[in-house]
């Protein structure tokens, strides 16, 4: 006998569980700020939210949920450059410790020479253990950009030639 | 910071960490317009008040040279918007045109695929030689709208220096300002729905505002013809629409300045449920041609207004925003004065209406007017 399936809201519910991080792993590599990543992992997660009766649960969600957080940073790019532009005060991360905080602004300083693609090519073929295949499928870019851009990437955190 | 450590190790950790301490958090939304989380503290006071009926009549277009010049072009699926905050400038104003996609439907979603951007700009000189633009080239990448959803694009230059009498530094100055003369500012949509390119089904738009750049002195803005009338403004989509008026045109750094926004439910059905964040609208205030700033985004877990049709919420301006920020130019005492006042400037206020439909995620509603005012 076999269990049935999960309602709509349970299976959001673990995928809210599961999925988290990466999701916002993947949003913290392409906007480089904590804040940033919040808000754009959790625009991902409540658009799901509201397609969840219609998505089919037998499928993964992770690769949807990258695509929609990508497509919303860039909107964000736009959005924060005529923000900018109004002299909008800078984000502030919340809900997270100082020394976290701390460490990452270091942090940031270093991958601020990488390009969203970059960072994401590298950071999550690392941590996330994503093939470019993936990473790729989730930036709209064919693997070999992806690999071009993690070696690009490399170049630079290297201090080498970048060209 | 150290030389000796793996920036990826180091990363590794530290977005675990940032991960394990957000999460998704139900019922929040983040309010996309603007990254900043602010204090909506100084928001307490706003009372919302959801009344019967319209209480607010659309008023006839104005010609002010102050006031907005707004253009739209729809078909059957989307509807293509194009702002300029004025109608005169001088040649060292800043003039920030927004356009806007709307998808108007008749499916839930729809992607559109399209070049570097949905909508494109060009600028004409109106009798004269020279302009700004060319195709868009690029890979055919998608934006996804919900129905009623849109997307803003502000002003972007494009095209070849040295080649229709702008040159290079020109192009380098990513502000758009423009020599003395009248100027037709075109935003074009071009899209495919279905499929990229030649197979799909295409949808071309195009708008223009018409502005005069003059010199300085006669390029003041005057937001209204007749300062002591109210300045009203609207923007609506399918099913709802926002309206902003403030009393007058002018006031004086010690009047009380009231603005009003409302939302009115347009229909289809007889009653329907807005999900939002503190409050279904909110507002900033921009200084025109400085630095001044009020506003921010809302953050809060979803409430919801319930409208009947032709029924309207009405919320009295409200200030919400950073104190402590020097670069907003208002400091603790001006946030805690309920009342409204402006140094002198020209300023615009503006209203934005955030909410969703169907439930807290659902189906995205999102509509900004501005009113400019003279203070002196």
């Amino acid at each position: 006998m076999t269990a049935p399936d999960p309602s709509p809201d349970d299976a959001f519910q673990r995928a809210a569980e599961e999925l988290w991080t990466p999701v916002y792993r993947f949003a913290l590599a392409m906007t480089n700020d904590l804040s940033e990543a919040d808000d754009v992992a959790q625009e991902a997660f409540v658009r799901l939210w509201g397609r969840r009766a219609s998505i089919d649960w037998g499928e993964p969600v992770l690769g949807w949920l990258l695509v929609t957080a990508r497509r919303i940073a860039f909107d964000r790019f736009r959005r924060l450059a005529r923000a900018l532009r109004f002299g909008s005060p800078a984000p502030r991360a919340v809900g997270l410790d100082a020394a976290t905080i701390e460490r990452f602004v270091d942090l940031r300083a270093e991958l601020a020479v990488l390009t969203p693609a970059e960072r994401t090519a590298i950071l999550l073929s690392a941590v996330e253990g994503w093939s470019a295949d993936e990473i790729g499928a989730a930036m709209g870019v064919s693997a070999g950009a992806v690999r071009a851009a993690a070696s690009r990437g490399r170049a630079k955190l290297a201090g080498g030639d970048v060209r | 910071m150290s030389n000796d450590r793996d920036p990826v190790e180091e990363w590794r950790d530290v977005s675990r960490r940032a991960a394990l301490g957000t999460g998704y958090r139900p019922g929040r939304r983040s309010v996309i317009r603007s990254s900043a989380k602010v204090s909506v503290a100084a928001v307490g006071a706003l009372v919302l008040v959801a009344i019967g009926g319209l209480a607010l009549r659309d008023q006839p277009p104005r010609t002010g040279p102050g006031d907005p010049v707004g253009a739209t072009a729809e078909d059957a699926n989307f509807r293509l918007a194009l702002t300029t905050p004025r109608a005169t400038y001088s040649p060292d104003d800043a003039i920030e045109p927004v356009a806007s996609v709307t998808y108007l439907g008749p499916r839930a979603t729809e992607t559109m695929s399209h070049a570097a951007y949905p909508i494109g700009f060009q600028i004409k000189e109106v009798g004269g030689e020279r302009l700004m633009g060319g195709g868009m080239r690029g890979p055919c990448l998608q934006t996804e709208l919900a129905k009623g959803e849109s997307v803003l694009l502000p002003f972007a230059k494009a095209g070849t220096p040295d080649f229709g009498g702008f040159d290079r530094a020109w192009y380098g100055d990513p502000v758009l300002r423009l020599p003395e003369g009248t100027w037709q500012i075109i935003a074009y949509l071009d899209v495919s729905v279905g499929d990229c390119g030649g197979d799909g089904e295409r949808h071309q738009l195009t708008v223009e505002n018409v502005v005069r750049v003059v010199e300085r002195d006669a390029a003041i803005p005057t937001p209204s013809a007749s300062p002591d009338h109210p300045v009203i403004a609207t923007a609506e989509d399918a099913s709802f629409r926002l309206t902003l008026t403030t009393p007058r045109a002018t006031y004086s750094p010690d009047d009380a300045i009231e603005p009003v926004a409302s939302v009115t439910y347009l229909g289809p059905q007889a009653t329907e449920t807005m999900f939002h964040a503190a409050y279904p609208i909110g507002f900033r205030i921009g200084e025109v041609g400085g630095e001044r700033l009020m506003g921010g985004g809302m953050d809060l877990p979803c409430l919801r207004t319930e409208l009947a049709k032709a029924g309207s919420a009405v919320l009295p301006f409200g200030k919400a925003g950073s104190p402590d920020d020097p670069k907003q130019g208002f400091d603790r005492a001006w946030y805690e004065d309920p009342v409204l006042r402006l140094p002198a400037g020209t300023w615009r206020i503006i209203a934005y209406l955030d909410v969703y439909v169907g439930d807290c995620g659902g189906e995205a509603h999102q509509l900004t007017v501005e009113n400019i005012i003279l203070v002196r």
